[in-house]
Protein backbone atom coordinates (compact mmCIF):
# COMPACT_ATOMS: atom_id res chain seq x y z
CA UNK A 1 0.00 0.00 0.00
CA UNK A 2 1.69 2.98 -1.09
CA UNK A 3 1.46 6.56 0.89
CA UNK A 4 -1.91 8.05 -0.79
CA UNK A 5 -3.69 4.63 -0.54
CA UNK A 6 -2.63 4.64 3.39
CA UNK A 7 -3.81 8.60 3.83
CA UNK A 8 -7.40 7.84 2.17
CA UNK A 9 -7.94 4.83 4.81
CA UNK A 10 -6.76 6.65 7.72
CA UNK A 11 -8.08 10.21 6.63
CA UNK A 12 -11.88 8.84 6.67
CA UNK A 13 -11.52 6.35 9.84
CA UNK A 14 -10.13 9.58 11.47
CA UNK A 15 -13.21 11.66 10.22
CA UNK A 16 -15.35 8.94 11.63
CA UNK A 17 -14.34 8.72 15.03
CA UNK A 18 -14.01 12.38 15.05
CA UNK A 19 -17.49 12.13 14.55
CA UNK A 20 -18.13 9.29 17.41
CA UNK A 21 -16.73 11.36 19.75
CA UNK A 22 -18.70 14.13 18.76
CA UNK A 23 -21.83 11.98 18.73
CA UNK A 24 -20.78 10.23 22.02
CA UNK A 25 -20.02 13.91 23.98
CA UNK A 26 -22.75 15.14 22.84
CA UNK A 27 -24.79 12.44 24.16
CA UNK A 28 -22.93 12.94 27.83
CA UNK A 29 -24.10 16.69 27.71
CA UNK A 30 -27.39 16.18 27.24
CA UNK A 31 -27.63 13.51 29.45
CA UNK A 32 -26.43 15.64 32.39
CA UNK A 33 -28.29 18.44 31.48
CA UNK A 34 -31.68 17.44 31.97
CA UNK A 35 -30.22 15.92 35.34
CA UNK A 36 -32.20 18.26 37.28
CA UNK A 37 -35.30 17.18 35.34
CA UNK A 38 -34.89 13.47 36.58
CA UNK A 39 -34.02 14.68 40.27
CA UNK A 40 -37.48 16.36 40.59
CA UNK A 41 -39.33 12.99 39.33
CA UNK A 42 -39.68 11.74 42.92
CA UNK A 43 -41.39 14.91 43.93
CA UNK A 44 -43.64 15.31 40.85
CA UNK A 45 -44.57 11.71 41.31
CA UNK A 46 -45.55 12.41 44.79
CA UNK A 47 -47.60 15.42 44.04
CA UNK A 48 -49.26 13.40 41.04
CA UNK A 49 -49.90 10.56 43.59
CA UNK A 50 -51.17 12.94 46.20
CA UNK A 51 -53.47 15.55 44.50
CA UNK A 52 -53.73 12.84 42.20
CA UNK A 53 -53.60 14.51 39.35
CA UNK A 54 -54.38 12.88 36.01
CA UNK A 55 -52.82 15.21 33.09
CA UNK A 56 -49.84 17.42 32.61
CA UNK A 57 -50.18 21.31 32.48
CA UNK A 58 -49.16 21.78 28.65
CA UNK A 59 -52.44 22.98 27.30
CA UNK A 60 -54.39 24.88 29.79
CA UNK A 61 -56.91 27.07 27.42
CA UNK A 62 -59.49 24.54 27.08
CA UNK A 63 -60.70 21.89 29.05
CA UNK A 64 -60.21 19.57 26.90
CA UNK A 65 -56.73 20.27 26.35
CA UNK A 66 -56.14 20.62 29.81
CA UNK A 67 -57.60 17.61 31.01
CA UNK A 68 -57.29 15.41 27.73
CA UNK A 69 -57.44 12.05 29.60
CA UNK A 70 -60.30 12.99 31.38
CA UNK A 71 -62.43 14.90 28.94
CA UNK A 72 -65.21 13.00 26.95
CA UNK A 73 -64.07 12.15 23.17
CA UNK A 74 -66.50 14.75 21.70
CA UNK A 75 -66.00 17.16 24.24
CA UNK A 76 -64.10 19.40 21.53
CA UNK A 77 -67.00 19.47 19.24
CA UNK A 78 -69.90 19.94 21.74
CA UNK A 79 -70.89 23.75 21.52
CA UNK A 80 -73.80 22.75 19.14
CA UNK A 81 -74.62 19.99 16.58
CA UNK A 82 -72.18 19.70 13.88
CA UNK A 83 -69.30 22.08 15.53
CA UNK A 84 -66.00 21.88 14.61
CA UNK A 85 -63.08 21.98 16.69
CA UNK A 86 -62.35 25.69 17.01
CA UNK A 87 -60.46 25.96 20.06
CA UNK A 88 -56.64 27.38 19.42
CA UNK A 89 -55.17 25.38 21.85
CA UNK A 90 -56.15 22.45 20.14
CA UNK A 91 -54.20 23.22 17.41
CA UNK A 92 -50.22 23.72 16.81
CA UNK A 93 -49.73 27.58 16.17
CA UNK A 94 -50.77 30.15 18.94
CA UNK A 95 -52.84 33.04 17.70
CA UNK A 96 -51.18 36.31 16.50
CA UNK A 97 -50.70 39.13 19.53
CA UNK A 98 -53.20 41.72 18.60
CA UNK A 99 -52.74 45.21 19.89
CA UNK A 100 -56.60 45.63 21.11
CA UNK A 101 -57.17 45.61 25.20
CA UNK A 102 -57.43 43.20 27.54
CA UNK A 103 -61.46 43.20 27.90
CA UNK A 104 -62.60 43.55 30.71
CA UNK A 105 -64.53 41.38 33.39
CA UNK A 106 -68.33 41.01 32.59
CA UNK A 107 -69.66 42.01 35.73
CA UNK B 1 -6.20 -7.78 5.58
CA UNK B 2 -3.70 -5.68 3.37
CA UNK B 3 -5.85 -6.89 0.32
CA UNK B 4 -9.30 -5.82 2.19
CA UNK B 5 -7.68 -2.31 3.09
CA UNK B 6 -6.69 -1.90 -0.55
CA UNK B 7 -10.08 -2.51 -1.98
CA UNK B 8 -11.82 0.26 0.95
CA UNK B 9 -8.87 2.52 -0.13
CA UNK B 10 -9.71 2.20 -3.64
CA UNK B 11 -13.80 2.52 -2.95
CA UNK B 12 -12.73 5.88 -1.00
CA UNK B 13 -10.91 6.86 -4.24
CA UNK B 14 -13.91 5.93 -6.39
CA UNK B 15 -16.07 8.11 -4.24
CA UNK B 16 -13.71 10.78 -4.42
CA UNK B 17 -13.59 10.64 -8.12
CA UNK B 18 -16.94 12.29 -8.12
CA UNK B 19 -16.98 14.36 -5.23
CA UNK B 20 -20.17 16.79 -5.84
CA UNK B 21 -22.11 13.49 -6.09
CA UNK B 22 -20.75 12.03 -3.05
CA UNK B 23 -21.18 15.07 -1.19
CA UNK B 24 -25.12 15.59 -2.77
CA UNK B 25 -25.92 12.24 -1.54
CA UNK B 26 -23.67 12.27 2.18
CA UNK B 27 -25.95 15.52 2.44
CA UNK B 28 -29.32 14.35 1.92
CA UNK B 29 -28.45 11.23 3.56
CA UNK B 30 -27.34 12.91 6.86
CA UNK B 31 -30.25 15.09 6.63
CA UNK B 32 -32.80 12.34 6.56
CA UNK B 33 -31.12 10.57 9.35
CA UNK B 34 -30.74 13.75 11.33
CA UNK B 35 -34.39 14.40 11.19
CA UNK B 36 -35.35 10.79 11.77
CA UNK B 37 -33.50 10.50 14.40
CA UNK B 38 -33.83 14.25 16.11
CA UNK B 39 -37.92 13.75 15.51
CA UNK B 40 -37.51 9.95 17.06
CA UNK B 41 -35.54 11.15 20.50
CA UNK B 42 -37.66 14.00 20.68
CA UNK B 43 -41.44 12.59 20.79
CA UNK B 44 -39.88 8.78 22.85
CA UNK B 45 -38.35 11.67 25.55
CA UNK B 46 -41.73 13.38 25.48
CA UNK B 47 -43.38 9.90 26.14
CA UNK B 48 -41.25 9.00 28.79
CA UNK B 49 -41.80 12.16 30.66
CA UNK B 50 -45.46 11.39 30.25
CA UNK B 51 -45.30 8.13 31.48
CA UNK B 52 -42.36 8.48 34.38
CA UNK B 53 -45.02 11.28 35.97
CA UNK B 54 -48.02 9.61 35.43
CA UNK B 55 -47.46 6.19 36.57
CA UNK B 56 -48.76 7.14 40.04
CA UNK B 57 -51.80 8.87 38.51
CA UNK B 58 -55.10 7.79 40.24
CA UNK B 59 -56.34 4.17 38.70
CA UNK B 60 -59.39 4.92 37.98
CA UNK B 61 -60.88 8.62 37.96
CA UNK B 62 -64.46 7.77 38.64
CA UNK B 63 -66.81 10.61 36.21
CA UNK B 64 -70.49 11.25 35.45
CA UNK B 65 -71.62 12.08 32.07
CA UNK B 66 -75.16 13.15 31.12
CA UNK B 67 -76.52 13.99 27.80
CA UNK B 68 -72.56 13.65 26.83
CA UNK B 69 -71.28 16.50 29.51
CA UNK B 70 -69.91 16.03 32.71
CA UNK B 71 -72.19 16.48 35.49
CA UNK B 72 -70.95 16.62 39.55
CA UNK B 73 -70.87 13.19 41.24
CA UNK B 74 -72.90 12.51 44.22
CA UNK B 75 -70.73 11.99 47.04
CA UNK B 76 -72.95 9.43 48.85
CA UNK B 77 -71.93 7.41 46.19
CA UNK B 78 -67.63 6.75 47.62
CA UNK B 79 -69.20 4.88 50.33
CA UNK B 80 -70.83 2.15 47.43
CA UNK B 81 -67.44 2.15 45.73
CA UNK B 82 -65.31 1.47 48.77
CA UNK B 83 -67.73 -1.54 49.71
CA UNK B 84 -66.62 -2.91 46.57
CA UNK B 85 -64.32 -5.82 46.68
CA UNK B 86 -60.84 -4.93 45.65
CA UNK B 87 -61.15 -1.09 46.03
CA UNK B 88 -58.93 0.55 48.55
CA UNK B 89 -59.37 4.57 48.62
CA UNK B 90 -61.80 6.31 46.98
CA UNK B 91 -61.27 10.18 46.93
CA UNK B 92 -63.70 12.60 45.97
CA UNK B 93 -62.40 15.26 44.00
CA UNK B 94 -63.14 19.23 43.56
CA UNK B 95 -61.67 21.02 40.78
CA UNK B 96 -62.04 22.81 37.87
CA UNK B 97 -61.80 25.90 35.81
CA UNK B 98 -61.58 29.85 36.10
CA UNK B 99 -60.75 32.34 33.11
CA UNK B 100 -58.69 35.10 34.34
CA UNK B 101 -59.10 38.18 32.48
CA UNK B 102 -55.84 39.95 33.26
CA UNK B 103 -53.54 37.71 31.75
CA UNK B 104 -56.51 35.62 29.39
CA UNK B 105 -55.31 32.38 30.88
CA UNK B 106 -57.43 29.65 32.17
CA UNK B 107 -56.60 28.69 35.74
CA UNK B 108 -57.49 25.08 37.05
CA UNK B 109 -58.67 25.38 40.47
CA UNK B 110 -57.85 22.20 42.35
CA UNK B 111 -59.31 21.54 46.24
CA UNK B 112 -56.88 20.04 48.60
CA UNK B 113 -55.92 20.35 51.90
CA UNK B 114 -52.05 20.18 51.55
CA UNK B 115 -49.52 19.57 49.07
CA UNK B 116 -45.92 18.09 49.34
CA UNK B 117 -43.61 20.38 50.97
CA UNK B 118 -40.89 19.30 48.16
CA UNK B 119 -42.51 20.67 45.26
CA UNK B 120 -42.91 23.99 46.44
CA UNK B 121 -40.53 26.36 45.65
CA UNK B 122 -41.11 29.03 47.95
CA UNK B 123 -43.49 28.29 50.94
CA UNK B 124 -44.43 30.28 54.31
CA UNK B 125 -42.47 28.88 57.04
CA UNK B 126 -42.97 25.07 57.28
CA UNK B 127 -46.86 25.28 57.57
CA UNK B 128 -48.73 24.61 54.76
CA UNK B 129 -52.06 23.39 55.79
CA UNK B 130 -54.54 25.77 54.39
CA UNK B 131 -57.59 26.93 56.24
CA UNK B 132 -61.01 27.75 54.60
CA UNK B 133 -60.18 31.10 55.87
CA UNK B 134 -58.28 31.66 51.83
CA UNK B 135 -55.26 30.64 51.38
CA UNK B 136 -53.65 29.09 48.22
CA UNK B 137 -50.60 27.40 46.76
CA UNK B 138 -49.55 28.82 42.78
CA UNK B 139 -48.08 27.40 39.96
CA UNK B 140 -44.99 29.48 38.30
CA UNK B 141 -47.12 30.56 35.73
CA UNK B 142 -49.92 31.71 37.74
CA UNK B 143 -47.17 33.31 39.70
CA UNK B 144 -45.26 35.33 37.38
CA UNK B 145 -48.60 35.87 35.42
CA UNK B 146 -49.90 37.50 37.80
CA UNK B 147 -46.59 39.02 39.56
CA UNK B 148 -47.64 36.87 42.62
CA UNK B 149 -45.65 36.58 46.02
CA UNK B 150 -45.55 35.11 49.34
CA UNK B 151 -48.64 36.98 51.49
CA UNK B 152 -50.13 38.80 48.21
CA UNK B 153 -53.59 37.97 47.44
CA UNK B 154 -54.98 36.43 43.99
CA UNK B 155 -58.89 37.71 43.36
CA UNK B 156 -61.84 35.30 42.38
CA UNK B 157 -65.31 35.64 41.60
CA UNK B 158 -67.41 33.12 43.09
CA UNK B 159 -70.29 30.76 41.65
CA UNK B 160 -72.32 33.01 43.55
CA UNK B 161 -71.16 36.75 42.72
CA UNK B 162 -69.23 37.01 45.70
CA UNK B 163 -65.58 37.50 45.87
CA UNK B 164 -62.85 35.55 47.52
CA UNK B 165 -59.41 36.16 47.87
CA UNK B 166 -57.20 33.52 48.92
CA UNK B 167 -53.86 34.68 50.17
CA UNK B 168 -50.45 32.62 48.41
CA UNK B 169 -48.62 30.88 51.27
CA UNK B 170 -46.72 28.67 48.24
CA UNK B 171 -45.56 28.76 44.76
CA UNK B 172 -44.81 25.22 43.37
CA UNK B 173 -41.14 24.66 41.92
CA UNK B 174 -40.00 24.93 38.43
CA UNK B 175 -39.41 21.52 38.32
CA UNK B 176 -43.12 20.87 38.84
CA UNK B 177 -44.20 23.26 36.07
CA UNK B 178 -45.29 20.45 33.23
CA UNK B 179 -47.89 19.80 36.62
CA UNK B 180 -48.39 22.34 37.92
CA UNK B 181 -47.88 25.95 35.89
CA UNK B 182 -51.88 26.88 35.92
CA UNK B 183 -52.63 25.12 39.13
CA UNK B 184 -54.39 27.26 42.18
CA UNK B 185 -54.97 24.62 45.02
CA UNK B 186 -57.20 25.49 47.91
CA UNK B 187 -58.59 24.15 50.52
CA UNK B 188 -61.50 22.45 49.44
CA UNK B 189 -64.29 24.00 51.14
CA UNK B 190 -63.05 27.13 49.30
CA UNK B 191 -62.66 25.42 46.20
CA UNK B 192 -66.38 24.59 46.35
CA UNK B 193 -67.45 28.22 47.29
CA UNK B 194 -65.81 29.57 44.04
CA UNK B 195 -66.50 26.60 41.71
CA UNK B 196 -70.62 26.46 43.08
CA UNK B 197 -70.02 22.98 43.72
CA UNK B 198 -72.45 22.17 46.44
CA UNK B 199 -71.39 19.99 49.95
CA UNK B 200 -73.00 16.86 48.85
CA UNK B 201 -71.60 16.79 45.29
CA UNK B 202 -67.58 16.41 43.73
CA UNK B 203 -66.02 17.05 40.27
CA UNK B 204 -64.91 13.24 40.22
CA UNK B 205 -63.71 10.57 42.28
CA UNK B 206 -60.13 8.85 42.44
CA UNK B 207 -60.31 5.22 42.97
CA UNK B 208 -57.43 2.91 44.29
CA UNK B 209 -57.47 -0.48 43.34
CA UNK B 210 -55.28 -2.73 45.74
CA UNK B 211 -54.42 -5.47 42.92
CA UNK B 212 -53.71 -3.54 39.60
CA UNK B 213 -54.98 -6.77 37.77
CA UNK B 214 -58.62 -5.61 39.03
CA UNK B 215 -59.12 -2.81 37.33
CA UNK B 216 -61.27 -3.92 34.26
CA UNK B 217 -63.45 -5.94 36.93
CA UNK B 218 -63.93 -3.14 39.01
CA UNK B 219 -64.82 -0.63 36.02
CA UNK B 220 -67.04 -3.16 34.69
CA UNK B 221 -69.06 -3.50 38.26
CA UNK B 222 -68.89 0.70 38.23
CA UNK B 223 -70.69 0.72 34.72
CA UNK B 224 -73.17 -2.01 35.99
CA UNK B 225 -73.66 -0.12 39.27
CA UNK B 226 -74.47 3.08 37.66
CA UNK B 227 -74.59 3.57 33.83
CA UNK B 228 -73.86 7.12 33.89
CA UNK B 229 -70.57 7.05 34.87
CA UNK B 230 -68.08 7.19 32.71
CA UNK B 231 -64.29 5.77 33.79
CA UNK B 232 -60.75 6.43 33.07
CA UNK B 233 -58.28 3.96 34.05
CA UNK B 234 -54.45 4.86 34.58
CA UNK B 235 -53.74 2.83 31.44
CA UNK B 236 -56.22 5.00 29.75
CA UNK B 237 -54.71 8.64 30.83
CA UNK B 238 -50.97 7.12 30.10
CA UNK B 239 -52.19 6.08 26.20
CA UNK B 240 -53.59 9.58 25.99
CA UNK B 241 -50.32 11.36 25.76
CA UNK B 242 -49.12 8.50 23.86
CA UNK B 243 -51.43 9.06 21.09
CA UNK B 244 -51.25 12.87 21.38
CA UNK B 245 -47.28 12.97 21.61
CA UNK B 246 -47.65 9.94 18.71
CA UNK B 247 -50.46 12.30 16.48
CA UNK B 248 -48.06 15.50 17.11
CA UNK B 249 -45.10 13.65 15.67
CA UNK B 250 -46.91 11.97 12.61
CA UNK B 251 -47.96 15.66 11.48
CA UNK B 252 -44.18 16.10 11.51
CA UNK B 253 -43.35 12.74 9.20
CA UNK B 254 -46.27 14.26 7.11
CA UNK B 255 -43.79 17.51 6.66
CA UNK B 256 -40.74 15.43 6.16
CA UNK B 257 -42.68 12.74 3.79
CA UNK B 258 -40.68 14.65 0.69
CA UNK B 259 -37.50 14.26 2.29
CA UNK B 260 -38.17 11.00 2.65
CA UNK B 261 -40.09 10.37 -0.47
CA UNK B 262 -36.46 12.14 -2.23
CA UNK B 263 -34.58 9.91 -0.26
CA UNK B 264 -36.41 6.55 -1.91
CA UNK B 265 -36.28 7.95 -5.08
CA UNK B 266 -32.59 7.85 -4.98
CA UNK B 267 -32.33 4.18 -3.45
CA UNK B 268 -34.73 3.39 -6.25
CA UNK B 269 -32.47 5.26 -8.90
CA UNK B 270 -29.37 3.08 -7.74
CA UNK B 271 -31.50 -0.31 -7.45
CA UNK B 272 -32.49 -0.07 -11.54
CA UNK B 273 -29.27 0.12 -12.58
CA UNK B 274 -25.85 1.33 -12.67
CA UNK B 275 -24.77 4.49 -14.93
CA UNK B 276 -22.55 3.29 -17.95
CA UNK B 277 -19.54 5.01 -16.49
CA UNK B 278 -19.91 2.77 -13.52
CA UNK B 279 -20.69 -0.64 -15.46
CA UNK B 280 -17.93 0.35 -17.31
CA UNK B 281 -15.79 0.71 -14.41
CA UNK B 282 -16.74 -2.88 -13.32
CA UNK B 283 -15.92 -4.30 -16.70
CA UNK B 284 -12.61 -2.74 -16.54
CA UNK B 285 -12.03 -4.62 -13.22
CA UNK B 286 -13.32 -7.51 -14.44
CA UNK B 287 -11.17 -7.60 -17.29
CA UNK B 288 -8.02 -7.19 -15.07
CA UNK B 289 -8.64 -9.98 -13.41
CA UNK B 290 -11.11 -9.05 -10.44
CA UNK B 291 -13.43 -11.45 -8.78
CA UNK B 292 -16.43 -10.78 -8.15
CA UNK B 293 -16.44 -11.18 -4.75
CA UNK B 294 -14.04 -8.81 -4.61
CA UNK B 295 -16.06 -6.34 -6.74
CA UNK B 296 -19.08 -6.85 -4.68
CA UNK B 297 -16.85 -6.27 -1.67
CA UNK B 298 -15.63 -2.62 -3.34
CA UNK B 299 -19.45 -1.81 -4.24
CA UNK B 300 -20.27 -2.89 -0.20
CA UNK B 301 -17.20 -1.14 0.93
CA UNK B 302 -18.41 2.44 -0.89
CA UNK B 303 -22.15 1.76 0.44
CA UNK B 304 -20.66 0.96 3.67
CA UNK B 305 -18.62 4.45 4.23
CA UNK B 306 -21.06 6.45 2.30
CA UNK B 307 -23.89 5.01 5.14
CA UNK B 308 -21.51 5.60 8.05
CA UNK B 309 -20.63 8.57 7.26
CA UNK B 310 -23.85 10.41 6.84
CA UNK B 311 -25.27 8.15 9.49
CA UNK B 312 -22.70 10.08 12.10
CA UNK B 313 -23.51 13.25 10.40
CA UNK B 314 -26.85 12.85 11.05
CA UNK B 315 -26.35 11.48 14.37
CA UNK B 316 -24.38 14.75 15.28
CA UNK B 317 -27.06 16.66 13.36
CA UNK B 318 -29.78 15.80 15.55
CA UNK B 319 -27.83 15.64 18.83
CA UNK B 320 -26.74 19.14 18.16
CA UNK B 321 -30.73 20.07 17.26
CA UNK B 322 -32.02 18.55 20.84
CA UNK B 323 -29.23 19.52 22.88
CA UNK B 324 -27.31 23.01 21.88
CA UNK B 325 -31.88 24.21 20.48
CA UNK B 326 -33.85 21.86 22.04
CA UNK B 327 -35.51 20.44 19.62
CA UNK B 328 -36.30 24.32 18.52
CA UNK B 329 -37.36 22.92 14.79
CA UNK B 330 -39.93 20.47 16.62
CA UNK B 331 -41.03 22.45 19.71
CA UNK B 332 -44.24 24.12 18.14
CA UNK B 333 -45.38 20.68 16.95
CA UNK B 334 -44.41 18.42 19.28
CA UNK B 335 -45.36 20.89 22.36
CA UNK B 336 -47.93 22.75 21.33
CA UNK B 337 -48.71 26.09 22.41
CA UNK B 338 -50.79 27.18 25.35
CA UNK B 339 -50.95 31.46 26.93
CA UNK B 340 -49.28 29.60 30.31
CA UNK B 341 -46.28 27.53 28.72
CA UNK B 342 -44.63 25.68 31.47
CA UNK B 343 -40.90 26.10 31.04
CA UNK B 344 -39.78 22.42 30.68
CA UNK B 345 -37.27 20.70 28.84
CA UNK B 346 -37.18 16.90 28.00
CA UNK B 347 -34.24 14.91 28.26
CA UNK B 348 -33.85 12.96 24.76
CA UNK B 349 -31.44 10.41 25.45
CA UNK B 350 -29.08 8.91 22.02
CA UNK B 351 -28.81 5.63 22.95
CA UNK B 352 -29.22 1.98 20.60
CA UNK B 353 -33.16 2.69 20.22
CA UNK B 354 -31.86 5.82 18.05
CA UNK B 355 -29.63 4.58 15.85
CA UNK B 356 -31.64 0.98 15.34
CA UNK B 357 -34.52 2.52 14.09
CA UNK B 358 -31.96 4.34 11.37
CA UNK B 359 -30.64 0.93 10.15
CA UNK B 360 -33.26 -0.40 8.76
CA UNK B 361 -35.00 2.61 7.53
CA UNK B 362 -32.05 4.09 5.65
CA UNK B 363 -29.07 2.21 5.96
CA UNK B 364 -30.01 -1.10 4.85
CA UNK B 365 -31.85 -0.21 1.98
CA UNK B 366 -28.82 2.04 0.64
CA UNK B 367 -26.58 -0.68 0.84
CA UNK B 368 -28.68 -2.98 -0.76
CA UNK B 369 -29.37 -0.69 -3.42
CA UNK B 370 -25.43 -0.18 -4.14
CA UNK B 371 -25.06 -4.25 -4.13
CA UNK B 372 -27.38 -5.15 -6.20
CA UNK B 373 -27.05 -3.47 -10.17
CA UNK B 374 -23.75 -4.10 -9.22
CA UNK B 375 -24.10 -7.58 -8.82
CA UNK B 376 -25.41 -7.60 -12.29
CA UNK B 377 -23.08 -6.06 -13.80
CA UNK B 378 -20.31 -8.24 -11.79
CA UNK B 379 -21.50 -11.35 -12.62
CA UNK B 380 -21.97 -10.41 -16.81
CA UNK B 381 -18.55 -10.96 -19.00
CA UNK B 382 -16.26 -8.11 -19.00
CA UNK B 383 -16.81 -7.94 -22.78
CA UNK B 384 -20.67 -6.58 -22.58
CA UNK B 385 -20.33 -4.67 -19.31
CA UNK B 386 -17.51 -2.28 -20.81
CA UNK B 387 -19.86 -2.04 -23.95
CA UNK B 388 -23.49 -1.57 -21.96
Amino acid sequence: MNLREGFLVRAVLGLLTLEIAAAVGLALIGSSRCERVKLARPANRRLVSELGLADLALWSDASYCRHSSLAVFFSAHSDHPSAMEHFPAGSMVPPPSFDNPVPEARP
Amino acid sequence: MKRHLRIFDHAIATLLQSPIKTLVVVSVYSLLVATVVSLVLYVDAHHREAEALLASAPEIVVQRVRGGRHELLPLDRAAVIGEIRGVGRVVPRVWGYSYDPPTRATLTLWGAESVPPETLEIRQGQDLSMDAGGSCVVGQGVADARFLSIGERLPFRCADGELAAPSVVGIFSCESAILTNDLVVLPTVLARRILGVASDLCTDMAVEVLNPDEVDTVVRKLHERWPDVRTVTRRQIIQTYDAVFDWRGGVWILAISGCIAAFGILVWDKATGLSSEEARAIGVLKAIGWKTAEVMELKAAEGIVISAASLLTGLVAAEIHLVVFNGALFAPVIKGWSVLYPPFDVSPELGAYGVLVCIPLVVLPYVAATLLPSWRAAITDPDSAMRS
